[in-house]
């Protein structure tokens, strides 16, 4: 507090600060328009301010670590590569929702940009903070901005319904979360993420350890919610197949980016240091994240096999990859030298973060065409679109692939690299398992597969692709070959970063 | 055993009237019984805030969880059509289930309390001064952040609730 | 008066919140509910700030923070129900299931 603050650098902030007035002056802009007038501009204005705080995140890499005000706000290399991926993963909605505007798919233009902004800002928030009241306020910013936007199409009861049951457990996840953080404030005395972990270690040797675990589990279940892994993810089927397609590709790609963030950042930071010396890491938290991650793994893959709505297909999917994004977490600390491993089990995580939006973003633009085209999201409605429309095919072909996890594509060298973390640690069960339901998801990847090239179509009619969506297939399709033919790029890059 | 001391016994009464307001919303058959069951909640939460020399959240707390929310949820209630009695549990297996699980957390809870209690001595009461100082010092980038969560929460509630225009 | 005795009060009202919303089936009460456990947490919030192990101020601002917030959470979840209602005429959530997979 010595510091005035007027002293700190807040140029740091200015992706936040562009994101945040392009949310105020896309709502001023969007009140003061007459009812009729067109509101496509809104649209290519929200892209543009995403794109110009991606260029102030990136021009921030090499420099030092920065805080303001004791961590409330902190830029590390850590923040700018999750802020990365979470505005090229904006980015990518947004493309695809410029081009449903004629569509009825977005009922109401001007409110989704900024609401989609405005969820962006607490993701950002999120990943960028070692202050827990920050911490908190960014994910509410995000939760609330998610659940607005899960029931914007509210003529049709699915999405109205979908938000009604987010926001019960949404609100009951943060609940759990807020209770855990009283209680570790009540050990600590301190939002401080660094105070906090000095002062678990003293309390842990104190005897104070099973309120240390009551705050972590009461916390984990919170965190569980809101990545959309098990045993908490079954608001996440009904959720995404009710939400306009564009923000149920914003919940299964942004939404858990900056969960995986979070609860990286919280548990490395805060809990890690003051347990790890003791053993209890290992012994304890370890095994919990290992339990979480497998269940997420298997319950995401079995289940999905007997999907035939290819939105919560694709929902199933995304717990199970929540899963494999967690083995990097859990295990990250199983090796002695944990400081020196840290760069490789990062550098799985983010490589993996990025291929899943790819392939994800990338997959859920084809569910977008041929939603518009059959007014259907069921897996019959891929029949036969190797007829109609040949290279939509194969581009979803790809993102299956990839989703799936087969040689030569993004999705291949994420799931191999993290496989490679769980041998590194000799935790040779974790892949095993890993292994296993790589295997049975091909079944149900190759089922939509199936569809679209062995199936006759039902009718015969060329399917029109808008521009938009066609930049964000291009986008997923170079990205998911290319990472998967050149994945050292990414990964050394990422290791290269300093992730103290 | 303490002895009894006049923080305890206002403790005592109003953690009761805390947990019975809770109890009785549970218990209560008539919504709008059960929304006052919370108010009494609400503002016996206050009275502790109190006896914590929290004053200003007492407040806080009164005007915003007994005030704006409250009444929220009793215009909430208003507009929308109610069965006046709720009807018997259909689903005993999910009740007992469910009360199973909230009875092992509140045990397993109530465990870690007594095994380890806290040993600090009170802390000076906070003032609020010292309470603004740090909202406004150091804590003034998530108060920023509020004020966008709010704008969120606002222009979210009128886009949901409003009526849908007829074409 | 040790800080145990608010920790088992706010641990009461949390349990009492969360068996409210796993059993009730008026959306309202539900929404009730979840007050109900967010208001338990702010009394750790800030029984922690006059008896935790290292009491201080902090504890008070973070509770602020959390009723301004959860009232925005909570005039969002209303906007919903009253939404949902429109829709469906009625606030009894064992009704609410047109999504199954």
């Amino acid at each position: 507090m010595e510091t005035n603050w007027l002293d700190y650098d807040w140029s740091v902030m200015l992706p936040e600060a562009t994101i945040a007035a392009a949310v105020l002056l896309l709502l001023v802009i969007d009140m003061l328009m007459k009812k009729e007038q067109d509101r496509r501009f809104i649209g290519l204005l929200s892209l543009f301010a995403v794109l110009a705080a991606g260029v102030a995140v990136a021009f921030g890499f090499g420099k030092e670590q920065t805080l303001i005000l004791d961590g409330s706000y902190l830029v590390d290399d850590f923040s700018l590569v999750f802020k990365l991926l979470i505005l090229g993963g904006t980015t990518l909605i947004l493309l695809s929702a410029l081009s449903q505007e004629k569509s009825k798919e977005i009922d109401y233009k001007g409110e989704f940009y900024y609401l989609l902004l405005a969820a962006t800002l607490g993701g950002m928030v999120m990943v960028s903070s070692a202050d827990l009241i920050t911490l908190f306020v960014g994910l509410e910013i995000l939760s609330i901005a998610s659940y607005i936007l899960v029931g914007m199409r509210k003529k049709r009861l699915e999405s109205v319904e979908a938000a009604w049951k987010y926001v019960v457990m949404g609100s009951v996840a943060t609940a759990f979360i807020l209770y855990g953080m009283s209680f570790l404030y009540g050990l600590t005395g301190s939002t401080n993420l660094d105070v906090v972990a000095e002062r678990i270690f003293e309390v842990t040797r104190g005897g104070y350890d099973s309120f240390v675990y009551l705050s972590l589990l009461l916390m984990l279940v919170g965190f569980t919610f809101k990545a959309a892994s098990a045993p908490f993810h079954m608001w996440a089927p009904d959720v995404y197949q009710g939400a306009p397609t564009p923000v149920t590709t914003f919940l299964a790609v942004v939404s858990k980016t900056a969960a995986i963030a979070f609860i990286l950042r919280i548990l490395r930071n805060a809990y890690l240091p003051g347990l790890w010396s003791m053993g209890e890491w290992q012994d304890v938290v370890s095994k919990i994240l290992i339990a979480i991650a497998v269940a997420s793994m298997i319950i995401g893959n079995v289940v999905a096999l007997r999907q035939t709505n290819t939105k919560r297909l694709l929902a199933y999917s995304s717990i199970a990859h929540a899963g494999y994004l967690l083995v990097p977490l859990a295990l990250f600390a199983s090796i002695p030298q944990f400081i020196v491993g840290n760069d490789v089990f990062f550098g799985s995580i983010v490589y993996y973060l990025l291929a899943y939006m790819l392939m994800t973003t990338g997959a859920f633009a084809v569910l977008t065409i041929i939603e518009r085209d059959r007014q259907d999201t069921d897996i019959r409605a891929f029949a036969g679109l190797y007829r109609r429309s040949p290279w939509l095919a194969i581009a979803m072909s790809i993102f299956l692939i990839s989703l799936a996890g087969i040689p030569i594509t993004a999705g291949f060298f994420g799931k191999f690299y993290i496989l490679l973390n769980a041998i590194i640690v000799r935790n040779l069960w974790v892949a095993g398992i890993m292994m296993v339901t790589t295997v049975i998801s091909y079944y149900y990847y190759f089922g939509i597969i199936r569809q679209m090239f062995f199936r006759p179509p039902t009718e015969s009619k060329k399917i029109s692709i808008p521009l938009g969506l066609a930049i964000v297939i291009v986008i997923g399709v170079i990205g998911t070959i290319g990472l998967g033919i050149m994945p050292k790029w990414v990964i050394e890059f990422v290791e290269g970063l300093s992730w103290y | 055993m303490p002895s009894v001391s006049g923080e305890f016994i206002a403790f005592f009464i109003l953690a009761v009237m805390a947990i019975g307001g809770a109890v009785f919303m549970i218990n209560f058959t008539r919504v709008m019984h059960m929304a006052l069951a919370l108010v009494f909640t609400f503002l016996s939460i206050a009275g502790i805030f109190i006896l914590l020399d929290a004053e200003y959240l007492a407040m806080v707390q009164i005007l915003i969880n007994v005030g704006a929310v409250s009444v929220l949820m009793v215009f909430g209630i208003m507009l929308t059509r109610h069965k006046q009695e709720e009807k018997p549990k259909a689903r005993p297996l999910h009740t007992i289930l469910s009360l199973l699980g909230v009875a092992a957390l509140f045990a397993v809870m109530w465990r870690i309390f007594y095994t380890t209690p806290f040993g600090g001595d009170p802390a000076d009461p906070a003032t609020v001064q010292s309470l603004g100082e740090s909202i406004f010092k150091q804590h003034v980038i998530p108060l920023e952040l509020t004020a966008v969560l709010l704008l969120v929460a606002l222009v979210g509630a009128i886009i949901l609730a409003k009526r849908e225009e007829s074409k | 008066m040790p800080v145990t005795s608010y920790l088992v009060l706010a641990a009461i009202l949390f349990c009492i919140g969360l068996y409210g919303v796993l059993t009730k089936r008026n959306a309202v009460i539900v929404l009730l509910s979840i007050e109900l456990m967010l208001s338990a947490a702010n009394i750790n919030f800030v029984a922690f700030s006059k008896y935790g192990l290292y009491a201080n101020v902090t504890g008070q601002v973070f509770s602020l923070f959390s009723i301004a917030v959860t009232a925005a959470e909570a005039a969002v979840g209303l906007a919903i129900l009253i939404a949902l209602y429109r829709r469906r005429g009625t606030v009894e959530m064992d009704q609410f299931h047109s999504l199954k997979g």
